[in-house]
């Protein structure tokens, strides 16, 4: 294709390095130009050598390596007669062969430290005419040449160590006859806790946050009751994460949507258990700890109203997508392990069973002065199923004692809102026309008594640790 | 009532493919930093593993349900504000979806000196691909386009700004020419003898080596975004799309279908007039190369070679006119976006 080959002797060159880092590079010929001189002839005689050498990089290493010792030798070599240079060329060659590395390149060793040791012997046998007859540049090089061949440690890499992989955690089978009065610890493994009623914990993301403390409210005075750490309730989610069908085609997707998702609540802090699609509960943040589950929510039982639930609730959550018709959006292994993992938490904290409730209830917009601010679980959670009240049922302490209401953005979310607030409402409006207000107007003045009870609450928790933020945090990843 | 399959399957597949990824790790990488995408590449028991990213971003407006998609499906995010900023892979989706450009943090090359974001959202790239060494000074071998004339000192920011933040990730960071890279990863086979070229997003590198050693290198300014561009504004679509369609099924062989087709042949032709011109002249004015004692081959690599066809226009271009020196064949790299970074890997094992 070319017409003319390059032409004419290419003198050596200076190099004229730039900053320090090219400098450096230079001496490594990555980044920058090197145009001394490389005889054709060395050239030739190193690619004669390099057949053996499968690895590119024992061949860069070779190549490299021979040329850097023939540039070391550059003023000498001019003095070696012409006839004697290929024979320099090889032994710098084989030197180069010599120093190859892997256990790939022993055979191609073997042979060039032979070659080495069979010339040297020549060069001591023939020392004496080749003394005489060489110049001065030949004796410099020829004492070069008879430095010992240095040795190279092979290493033996470590055999891949093959990790078989633990075994999936079954959901177990209800036993409706033998079901244990009491439910205790079984088994702990590094990685797992296992329950009397067959919940199995993986606690392997399990992490430490913000210690719990909170302050409930006395719903008759709106004073704050004494400070506590223990948890009351639980509240249910739903991840609204990406959900794909179960389907054997899809198990890497699965698989990776659950590690991924567990990854993500992890950092984020936003609950303290996951029950992925497979029924697995994974643990995320410790009993002790608050999590960012509910921001913004009320709930209230038994006299004692609660406000931002994130630290007196445990936050659970099913990796799904709520849906408010049709079937129920998780699977069986998530019916099951949700229902093990209620019984587990309730007795081992002596939670309130009616506090027990699902996201979608509780969740408030202080702003609006609205209901149903996140709506996951805002209708069709299984409580009978969980062997819990009917939470639907329960006036919310949000309608009832704060007067919030609703708007069409929660009706075409979920259609008509639960039966608990439709009660609560009626009777708003009852209270009110005995009064002689207006609906709104009843409104107004119990919306501010949810500005100063929560203001009253937040008061008790910063005085009870004031290391702590009372401010609700954000909720978890609910529906917007 | 609930969800339900009459059919189980095993659940835990993924299992050993992670074992063996979290053996890979505190390997000797090569990183290809490219204008276009970053590719990492890294050796494994089966052979070499490449990785890669799209080196842009768009920024999306901030919400909790957006968010959640973005962190459960991986796709690489951060906050800034009010806004998601999408990094990655999955910004050119985005970027179509609302038929918007996405924005680059690097431009000719280098960084970008325009971008607001560049070095924060380069640097997200990165750490989404490369790992922390597992080892403090574990070789990690990165590429960097040639000097430029007027661009030295910005190709010095660049490569120490890329150095530095290797090194907060525990790495001995050595930087590698893209075009011997591209030598490094396909001529082996010639003992590392010929021309290596990298046609990325932003720019062309050129390497000329005998047994490894530059002889000469340097790039010319024009590259896949030269194309992408000059095509948008003549059919008045966005460049990010024209990237999509050259990519997806530009064939140079063809004759064009429509006006776009039309001007991406036309844009190609010239771009590649414009390299192979640069290299005659280049060649032809280094004095101090030294004497091949046999002809030598080209290859080329990189995304924008990607296209079919193009080793034929290139072919077509070098028999125009005399070239300098004898060359024995013209080779597209048979993986050409992760030439550069399986030449840079092979750089990081040798500095080992």
């Amino acid at each position: 294709m070319a017409l003319r080959p390059l032409q004419g002797p290419i003198l050596p060159s200076p190099v004229n390095p730039g900053s320090e880092s090219k400098r450096r590079a230079l001496e490594k010929g990555l980044v920058c130009e090197d145009n001394r001189e490389l005889s054709p002839e060395f050239a030739r005689t190193v690619e004669g050598l390099t057949s053996g050498i499968k690895d590119p990089v024992e061949r860069l290493r070779f190549l490299r390596g021979s040329t850097k010792s023939v540039r070391q030798l550059e003023e000498q070599i001019p003095k070696v007669p012409r006839v004697a240079r290929p024979l320099v060329y090889k032994y710098l060659g084989w030197r180069g062969l010599s120093l190859l590395k892997g256990e790939g390149a022993a055979g191609v060793r073997r042979a060039a430290r032979g070659k080495i040791a069979t010339l040297q012997v020549m060069i001591a046998l023939l020392g004496g005419t080749l003394v005489m007859g060489a110049s001065y540049g030949t004796i410099r090089l020829a004492t070069s040449l008879s430095r010992k061949t240095p040795t190279v440690d092979v290493p033996v890499l470590p055999q891949p160590v093959r990790v078989v992989p633990t075994p999936v955690p079954q959901a177990e089978p209800e036993v409706q006859t033998q079901r244990p009065d009491s439910i205790w610890l079984v088994e702990k493994g590094r990685d797992y806790e296992l329950y009397s009623n067959g919940l199995r914990i993986d606690t392997t993301q399990r992490v430490k946050g913000t210690k719990r403390t909170f302050a409930a409210l006395d719903e008759a005075t709106g004073t704050a009751l004494p400070p506590a750490t223990e948890p009351v309730g639980i509240v249910f989610h739903t991840t609204e994460s990406d959900i794909q069908s179960l389907e054997p085609e899809n198990n890497a997707s699965l698989l990776r949507s659950s590690k991924n998702l567990v990854n993500y609540i992890r950092r984020h802090e936003f609950y303290h258990y996951l029950i992925d699609r497979f029924g697995r509960v994974y643990q995320i943040l410790n009993d002790d700890s608050r999590a960012n589950h509910a921001g913004n929510s009320v709930w209230a039982s038994d006299g004692k109203v609660f406000m931002n639930l994130n630290h007196a609730f445990f936050g659970v959550s099913f990796e799904s997508r709520f849906a408010p018709s049709g079937p129920l959006p998780i699977t069986e292994a998530q019916l099951q392990a949700g229902r093990l993992l209620t019984e587990h938490l309730i007795r081992r904290y002596n939670l309130d069973p009616k506090l027990c409730v699902a996201h979608g209830i509780v969740s408030v917009n202080p702003r609006t002065r609205k209901i149903g601010h996140h709506v996951d679980w805002a209708k069709n959670f299984p409580f009978r199923t969980f062997g819990l009240p009917d939470a639907y049922e329960v006036e919310p302490a949000s309608v009832r004692l704060f007067g919030f209401g609703y708007d069409g953005d929660l009706s075409k979310a979920i259609g008509a809102p639960w039966p608990g607030v439709l009660k609560a409402e009626a009777k708003l409006e009852k209270e009110a026309l005995s009064a002689g207000q207006s609906a709104d107007e009843l409104r107004l003045s119990m919306t501010r008594r949810f500005d100063l009870w929560f203001e009253e609450q937040s008061q008790v928790r910063k005085s009870a640790l004031s290391s702590l933020t009372t401010a609700p945090a954000a909720a978890g990843p609910g529906v917007n | 009532m609930d969800e339900r399959k009459d059919h189980l399957w095993k659940v835990q597949e993924g299992s050993e493919a992670a074992a063996a990824e979290d053996a890979s790790r505190g390997m000797p990488l090569g990183v290809d930093v490219g204008t276009s995408k970053i590719v990492a590449a890294r050796r494994r028991t089966k052979g070499t593993e490449t990785s890669m990213q799209l080196n842009a971003f768009i920024p999306v407006p901030f919400s909790r349900f957006t968010e959640t998609i973005l962190g459960q499906n991986e796709i690489p995010y951060f906050r800034d504000g009010d806004e998601l900023v999408i990094f990655g892979g999955a910004t050119e989706r985005f970027a179509n979806m609302f038929n918007v450009e996405t924005r680059r943090p690097m431009a000719d090359g280098l960084l970008n000196p325009k971008e607001r974001m560049g070095t924060v959202v380069l640097e997200s790239i990165m750490r989404s691909l490369i790992p922390k060494a597992k080892t403090q000074g574990e070789v990690l071998s990165f590429s960097v386009p040639a000097a430029s004339e007027g661009r030295e000192a910005e190709l010095v920011y660049h490569e120490a700004s890329l150095r530095r933040f290797f090194e907060t990730l525990g790495y001995r960071a050595v930087a590698i020419n893209e075009g011997l890279a591209v030598i490094f990863s396909e001529l082996e086979d010639q003992n590392f003898t010929g021309i290596g070229i990298s046609c990325g997003g932003g720019m062309c590198n050129v390497a000329l080596a005998y047994l490894s050693i530059p002889s000469l290198l340097f790039g010319i300014s024009k590259g896949g975004d030269y194309i992408d561009n000059s095509v948008g504004s003549v059919v008045n679509e966005p460049s990010t799309r024209i990237k999509t369609i050259k990519e997806e099924k530009l064939d140079l062989t063809k004759p064009p279908a429509d006006k776009l087709e039309k001007a991406l042949h036309i844009y190609y032709e010239d771009l590649v007039e414009s390299l192979v011109d640069s290299i005659r002249k280049a060649v032809a004015k280094a004095d101090k190369l030294p004497r091949a004692h046999r002809p030598l081959p080209i290859v080329i690599a990189g995304g924008t070679a990607k296209p079919k066809g193009f080793k034929e226009l290139f072919e077509k271009s070098m028999k125009s006119r005399p070239f300098p020196v004898d060359i024995s064949e013209i080779r597209v790299a048979a993986d050409p976006v992760t030439a550069t970074a399986r030449g840079a890997l092979i750089a990081a094992l040798y500095e080992k």
